[in-house]
């Protein structure tokens, strides 16, 4: 609480009025977005004390039932290429840093191969699973998600927003190689979306 | 022979125009049902439904558009004529974007910002929106402390300021005053992640004022290398095999062409 005392003088950052615009009009120009500061100024306060009450962790096991999955996941980050990274040992699974840990209002991001260089990896059959089935993942605790939705894209026309963007709801995305096999590698991506079951 | 090369010119032109815009090319916007008289909406964007049955205080997932621009109508949920908001949004390559429905639904009208996605480790990002229409201008501050943000009015949004990650009691005051319009205590920030603090619903009469706080953006990665090939010889020997055959028979139509030519 003293801290909070230094908060000397109130900051009145700057109010940037929207370009809102009525929704019957016809000749309006393109509605422009508030646009962003380079700098967003330091606020003064300081947080108070709160205990964790939720089960949030770092996935270590994962667990499809339907297909026979149950493997170590390894922490990865972004590659050199600033693809998202992949396991080390194809049969195991790689869960993206940057994403949500489990548990969390956010997206879980899990990478697993469809195949090596001799034959199917951990995801190659990813792409049987279906809307209802279960995914746990677990490290001491366990969490259960549901399947929703299973897509594939080629591989740069992924929905960015729905797998990276914010969410207001916990989730988990399994990715995979899919379709075609090219000069530059596998041409689709297989996409499992899944919702916590709470 | 002109008019198989014509055919030939038509393919190669249609696969041109065909190629996929790559994924650094998209913007993501995700649209806020914040409008608290409005009924549950559907959204089209450019003529395909995008949003099915938003109600009251729904927050959608970020959609991936094409940069560029795009239009938004939003409709009574089930109905496809009137639509009670049509605009134009404009949108750039790798940016995200929240576009809320604000105002009652005699006033009804589109706010769009852009959100900020690149975060600090130890630190958020925070801005605070006012849509609560019928609410005067605020101030935000620490439990008894300072505004950190001050004068905020209907349908503006505030520019955002940087807190270490950690939770805050805050409160909403009338801008300069120090009466209470509402207690938000437990406010929880991450580190690395930035968030908005939407104020919306109606002081006087339902739905109830309330505070949203949501995280913004987001940290794109291109997609991973999940694949070496181990599975994928026999698929190419087909598709040699298809190619191989294909150029068999368009070798054959050019031989038989030239015969009865």
């Amino acid at each position: 609480m003293p801290d909070m005392c230094f908060a000397a003088r109130p900051r009145n950052l700057l109010i940037a009025p929207l370009l809102i615009l009525s929704g019957c009009a016809v000749q309006e120009p393109p509605l422009k977005s508030a646009p962003l500061n380079d700098r967003a100024p330091v606020l003064k306060a300081v947080p108070v004390l709160q205990e964790q009450e939720q089960t949030v962790f770092i996935p270590r096991r994962l667990l499809i039932p339907r297909l026979d999955i149950d493997t170590k996941i390894e922490a990865v980050g972004k590659d050199e290429k600033g693809r998202i990274g992949v396991p080390k040992d194809s049969d195991q699974v790689a869960w993206y840093q940057p994403g949500a840990k489990a548990g969390e209002t956010g997206n879980v991001i899990l990478s697993g191969h469809r195949d090596d260089e001799v034959g199917p990896a951990v995801f190659y059959e990813l792409g049987s699973l279906r809307p209802g089935d279960e995914v746990v993942v677990s490290a001491g605790e366990q969490l259960r998600y549901v399947v929703t939705d299973i897509a594939r894209y080629p591989v740069d026309e992924v929905p960015t927003g729905a797998i990276f963007g914010a969410t207001v709801s916990k989730r988990l995305t399994l990715i995979t190689c899919d379709g075609a096999y090219g000069k530059e590698g596998y041409e689709e991506r297989l996409i499992v979306f899944a919702r916590q079951i709470e | 022979m002109k008019r198989l090369l014509s055919i030939i010119t038509a393919a190669f032109l249609f696969m041109l125009l065909a190629i996929p815009a790559s994924a650094a090319d998209d913007a993501m916007v995700r649209i806020i049902h914040a409008s608290p008289d409005a009924p549950a909406v559907d959204i089209l964007v450019d003529g395909e439904k995008a949003v099915s049955g938003a109600e009251f205080k729904a927050v959608t997932d970020y959609l991936t558009l094409p940069a560029g621009e795009h239009k938004v109508e939003v409709f009574a949920a089930g109905t496809t004529e009137n639509a009670v908001i049509t605009e134009t949004l404009n949108v750039e390559a790798g940016k995200f974007y929240t576009a809320a429905a604000i105002g009652q639904l005699d006033s009804i009208k589109l706010a769009v910002m852009e959100d900020n996605g690149a975060g600090e480790d130890g630190k958020s990002m925070v801005r605070v929106a006012h849509f609560s229409p019928d609410a005067p201008a605020v101030d935000v501050a620490p439990k008894g402390g300072d505004p950190l943000f001050s004068n905020l009015e209907f349908s503006n949004v505030s520019d955002y300021g940087t807190l270490d990650a950690g939770s805050y009691d805050l409160e909403i005051r009338p801008a300069g005053a120090t009466d209470v319009v509402k207690a938000l205590d437990g406010i929880a920030l991450e580190g690395g992640k930035n968030y908005t603090a939407l104020a919306i619903g109606l002081l006087e009469g339902e739905p109830a004022f309330d505070v949203l706080l949501i995280a913004d953006g987001g940290d794109t990665a291109a997609m991973p290398d999940t694949g070496l090939g181990g599975t994928a010889e026999a698929s190419n020997i087909n598709m040699w095999l298809l190619a191989a055959g294909g150029a068999a028979l368009l070798l054959a139509g050019y031989v038989f062409r030239r015969k009865t030519a």
